[in-house]
């Protein structure tokens, strides 16, 4: 039985200014002059500024009527005339909407309104006493900001039209609301003192006694704002310590509830609302990051992009973070995230002149440690990402202000604000910030950004009002607006005071990222892979005259890039983002397809010999494998050359299948009807690998509520569910070098294959699975309980590997139930391990005795269709000795790096580095005619690389650094050099 | 109609985060399941007028669309 808890009480004081506050915000516009001829053309946006319209012409709108579609935009028109009424004042559009407008005026961009900003000046764009309005408009379900109940009531595919006005402001009475805003925040938030709080709501309610409600004028407002000066402002008996930097900023995701198309208007919108301000407040510095979103103000909007170079130049707006888009900093390959500072910064070199030396990633969920090397080799220096702050679920990330150290050793400044990258700039939100600051010994400012974000739109003259006044209220820690750039250089520079955090900034949270959306996931590690080829093949046929194709390149490139947002690669968006993604893979692909072009012979890429079992592309192959036919043979390549491969033969022989138990030259081994192995057994090493579920699949329910896409809950094991099984693990076909097995699980709703192949002369041991997956709200993964006594799980992160706790001795580990990984994981004690090597599957599951591999999921929000379909992937179980991890990776780079059929090709000698390293990526310069290869040190040594002739030393930004023909690495580090 | 709207109007509410199935359809009324944003949303007897026009237009048929609303569990209170 419900139950509503009834107060019988008079009004609190707080309350009674609470109403009179929103009386005077009813106040703060005079006259609203309602314009009559305004007009609608509505239209469904199919690409980057191209509609398809619903309407032939303009149609008339009227108050009261019904406009926008689902997914629409919709274009208004007005032409009005200034009556006399308004001539010689400042003259304001005003527009309530739950929509966002990008507004011209007299076919000038004037500004945006939208479901947090209702006027736009016009002053400024007045040419006599006609106005021509023009406004484009974009209406989602999920405005800017959540948290605004109003915009929440009003939200929804389809609107109602409540005209478009002209007005004045009422100044006074506008400049006593924003006193209001800072003390009504001061008197509920409760984070000030009580007393102080007490003496504020005393004066504060004489100061709103000096108003007649009756008839609000701008005279009472101003003796009420000269009260408040002279009674609260001046009065600093409460004083507080600490200091905080400000800085404005607009979080823009580039696909989230909207498509990447979409975010050209939303990116624009923002750009103006921000360069508006910038002329009103001639102090206000605002921050914007990703050099995509440049590009497309560029592409767009030239004349924007003029007065957005100027405001660059006069250091009003900021460039900050390096990188291309924002990224999601789990999944992307070393290469990657090199590529997206690469590219970012070359953009804004050629366009600004400027390297930007910050990384600003708030939104991103965790870092992997691969990324300090990465950004200092870029040119960048510091660090700016909030969420392990305000997100984990478990831990308090114990620093703010610190050094990060990188798995090479490499440190740059980091700042994790201690509150979240959208706030309004509310004093409470500002002392919050100082509380939280864990830093407080190292003598410096913490950092509080302010703006609304997500779908951008940014800093609003209210935010930049309530910060003239910090200054006046001694109860609020000292604040300073400023540039990221100010922040970082005055708190960082020359201050000694820094812990370190060495390891990976691992977000407690949105663990479900790593998995969800397999197929985007496969697609990226395919086209790294497939951009790694094309660029190499590309250099080796230019030295037969065939042109390079740089720019193709760098265009696909960044195309790939943009797919890598953190909202993207990780999974979290709806339907269409998806749709839009594999779309533009599939058009990557094809054009790559033509520049890697076939041949007859078959080609090894990487820089290591290669002696394997791989699967070989056969028309006449009696093995099926991710939808080819083709056969398992022997290869023998020896690094970037041609080689040769044994066809097997028919003889199967070499092993032997009876009642569940399989004999090969390496294991034998006892399959559970399931397809899980209850012994392997390592004939070689004379030791047995499983202990317990071991290649079992287990199904979960996976309820993490809201965040459903994001995240995995701690519990989820605790409802395993029924997995049946439709055909039990049997003999399917062999031959002289492969014997294959299949079994067939299934529930209610999903058919799951696994072919699982055992070969004669490898130790591998591949599982394919095909699987047709109509779940809902469910996690698979398959199981590793090995024989094996250790403590930490070993994971490959592109570029190095990390070794993760395995027991659950305190929170931080337990809080790490299920970590990132690159191609594969690996456990081990004295005289051997398993490892297991992967395709396309990221997350891991870790705890004391099993290890998991997630490999699908089934979320409901944001997309309702996500994972849904078919799928096919392959990982390889890979029992071994005591052999360095370095050589784990070699199979897991051949596993993910097949041949490839060129024509015959001859490599320099210089790209294969002895083999001592792994050959990253070999490409074009991009401003010059050098051959720039990237060696990256996987395996945990130290070393020297010598060259036959001396090489250019490079940064990632293909700078020239030194001269040399002998180059020094240590573990894990990633060097360039340039021929 | 079932390809219609699950082809031509549900990947429109998608693009706001909403999706819409065919169920079934009965005389002159036909009858969809709200998921995602849709089953929530305190608009959407207008979204479904406007897609009884969109079907009024391109398929030339009157039909009455009603809603079942199947929201996800965090959302079912």
């Amino acid at each position: 039985m419900a139950h509503i808890k009834v107060v019988r009480r008079s009004m609190r004081p707080e309350e009674y200014i609470s109403l009179r506050y929103g009386w005077l915000r009813n106040s703060i516009y005079g006259k609203m002059y309602e314009l009559s001829d305004v007009y609608v053309r509505e239209a469904h946006q199919i690409s980057e500024n191209e509609y398809d319209f619903y309407d032939k012409d303009f149609r008339l709108l009227q108050k009261g009527d019904t406009y926008f579609s689902p997914d629409g935009s919709a274009f208004l028109r007005c032409k009005a005339v200034i009556s006399e009424e308004l001539k010689d004042k400042d003259i304001y559009f005003y527009f309530k909407t739950a929509s966002e407008m990008i507004v011209k005026i007299n076919g000038k961009f004037a500004g945006g309104v939208d479901p947090n900003r209702e006027r736009i000046p016009l002053s400024e764009f007045l040419r006599g006493d006609t106005l021509l309005i023009e406004a484009e408009g974009f209406n989602r379900s999920k405005p800017d900001d959540e948290r605004n109940p109003e915009t929440l009531a009003r939200r929804g595919c389809r609107q109602e039209f409540t005209g478009l006005f002209l007005t004045t402001v009422n100044e006074n009475i506008q400049s006593l609301c924003y006193d209001l805003e800072i003390f009504t925040d001061i008197i509920s938030s409760g984070q000030f003192p009580e007393e102080y709080v007490n003496i504020v709501t005393d004066k504060l309610d004489k100061a709103l006694n000096l108003i007649d409600y009756d008839n609000i004028t701008e005279e009472d407002a101003k003796k009420a704002i000269d009260f408040i000066e002279e009674n609260i402002y001046s009065d600093k008996t409460f004083r507080s310590s600490g200091k905080v930097a400000l800085v404005g900023h607009s979080h823009l995701d580039i696909a989230y509830y909207w498509r990447r198309i979409h975010a050209v208007q939303k990116n624009l919108r923002t750009v103006l609302i921000q360069m508006r301000l910038m002329d009103k407040y001639p102090d206000f510095r605002y921050a914007h990051t990703q050099a995509y979103t440049y590009e497309t103000i560029e592409k767009y909007y030239p004349e924007v992009f003029r007065e957005l170079k100027e405001k660059i130049k006069s250091g009003s707006f900021e460039i900050v973070g390096a990188m291309y888009v924002e990224p999601d900093c789990n999944v992307p390959s070393a290469e990657s995230l090199i590529r997206q500072c690469l590219y970012g910064q070359h953009y804004f070199r050629e366009k600004f002149g400027i390297t930007v030396d910050s990384c600003f990633l708030p939104d991103v969920f965790g870092n992997s440690w691969i990324l300090p090397q990465i950004l200092k080799k870029s040119g960048v220096n510091y660090f700016i990402s909030n969420k392990m702050s305000t997100w984990n679920d478990t831990n308090r990330f114990p620093h703010n202000n610190f050094i990060w150290r990188g798995i090479d050793g490499s440190d740059v400044y980091a700042s994790v604000p201690p509150t979240h990258f959208i706030t309004w700039n509310e004093p409470s939100q500002v002392a919050e910030n100082w509380e939280a600051f864990q830093d407080k010994h190292t003598d410096t400012e913490t950092l509080s950004m302010f703006g609304y974000g997500d779908g951008g739109s940014g800093a609003t003259e209210e935010m930049i009002e309530l910060m003239h006044r910090f200054s006046k209220l001694s109860v609020m820690p000292e604040t300073r607006h400023v540039t990221v750039k100010e922040f970082l250089h005055d708190n960082f520079n020359e201050n000694h005071k820094f812990d370190v955090w060495d390891g990976e900034l691992y977000l407690e949270m949105h663990r479900g990222t790593f998995t969800t959306k397999s197929d985007i996931k496969k697609f990226n590690r395919y086209l790294e892979n497939r951009f790694r080829l094309a660029e190499m093949l590309s250099l080796i046929r230019e030295k037969n005259g065939k042109p390079y194709p740089k720019e193709e390149i760098k265009e696909l490139y960044k195309k790939f890039l943009v797919n890598q947002f953190h909202d993207i690669l990780p999974g979290s968006h709806i339907t269409p983002v998806f749709r839009d993604c594999i779309k533009d893979y599939e058009e990557i692909d094809a054009e790559l397809d033509k520049i890697i072009g076939t041949g007859d012979t078959l080609f090894n890429s990487l820089n290591s010999e290669r002696n394997s079992v791989e699967f070989i592309e056969n028309e006449n192959g009696i093995f099926e494998r991710e939808g080819k036919k083709g056969l398992y043979c022997k290869t023998a390549f020896a690094p970037l050359s041609h080689g040769r491969f044994d066809l097997p033969g028919n003889d199967t022989a070499w092993f032997k299948f009876r009642d569940g138990a399989l004999d090969t030259p390496f294991y034998t081994a006892v399959f559970c009807p399931d397809g899980s192995f209850s012994s392997l057994c390592d004939k070689e090493l004379s030791r047995e690998f499983a202990d317990g579920d071991f290649n079992k699949l287990k199904i979960y329910d996976d309820r993490p509520g809201m965040y459903d896409a994001w995240d995995i809950l701690p519990d989820y094991k605790d409802k395993e569910l029924p997995l049946g099984v439709k055909v039990p693990l049997h003999f399917v076909r062999a031959d002289g070098e492969t014997a294959e097995f299949s079994v067939t699980h299934c529930t209610e709703k999903c058919l799951w294959e696994r072919r699982i192949r055992f070969f004669r002369s490898s130790r591998k041991i591949e599982v394919e699975n095909i699987v047709d997956w109509n779940e809902f709200h469910r996690l698979m993964k398959v199981a590793f309980n090995c024989n094996i006594l250790t403590r930490e799980l070993v994971c490959d992160t592109g570029a190095g590997f990390i070794k993760r706790e395995m027991h659950r001795n305190t929170t931080w580990q337990k809080a790490r139930f299920e970590c990132c990984h690159h191609k594969w994981f690996d456990i081990s004690e004295t005289g051997g391990g398993v490892a297991v090597i992967n395709d396309c599957k990221y997350g891991v599951g870790v705890s004391e005795k099993e290890i998991t591999l997630s490999l699908l999921r089934a979320t409901e929000r944001p997309d309702p269709l996500s994972d849904l379909g078919h799928h096919n992937f392959t990982y390889v179980i890979l029992p071994h000795g005591e052999i360095p991890y370095g050589e784990i990776n070699t199979e897991a780079l051949i596993f993910n790096t097949p041949l490839v059929k060129t024509e015959k090709l001859s490599v320099p000698e210089e790209w294969t580095a002895d083999g001592k390293l792994v050959l990253q990526s070999v490409k074009k310069a991009e401003a010059s005619d050098m051959t720039v290869l990237r060696f990256a040190e996987c395996a945990g040594s130290r070393g020297t690389l010598h060259f036959p002739r001396p090489v250019k030393l490079l940064n990632f930004l293909e700078d020239i650094e030194a001269e040399t023909d002998t180059v020094a690495f240590k573990p894990f580090e990633i060097i360039t050099v340039g021929i | 109609m079932k390809n219609y709207i699950n082809n031509v109007l549900s990947p429109l509410l998608q693009g706001d985060g909403g999706y819409i199935e065919y169920l079934e359809e009965s005389g002159g009324s036909v009858t969809v399941i709200a998921r995602g944003e849709c089953s929530k949303c305190h608009k959407l007897d207008l979204c479904l007028n406007w897609c009884e026009d969109r079907i009024r237009k391109d398929l030339g048929k009157e039909v009455k669309l009603t809603a079942v609303r199947k929201k996800p569990f965090f959302w079912d209170k």
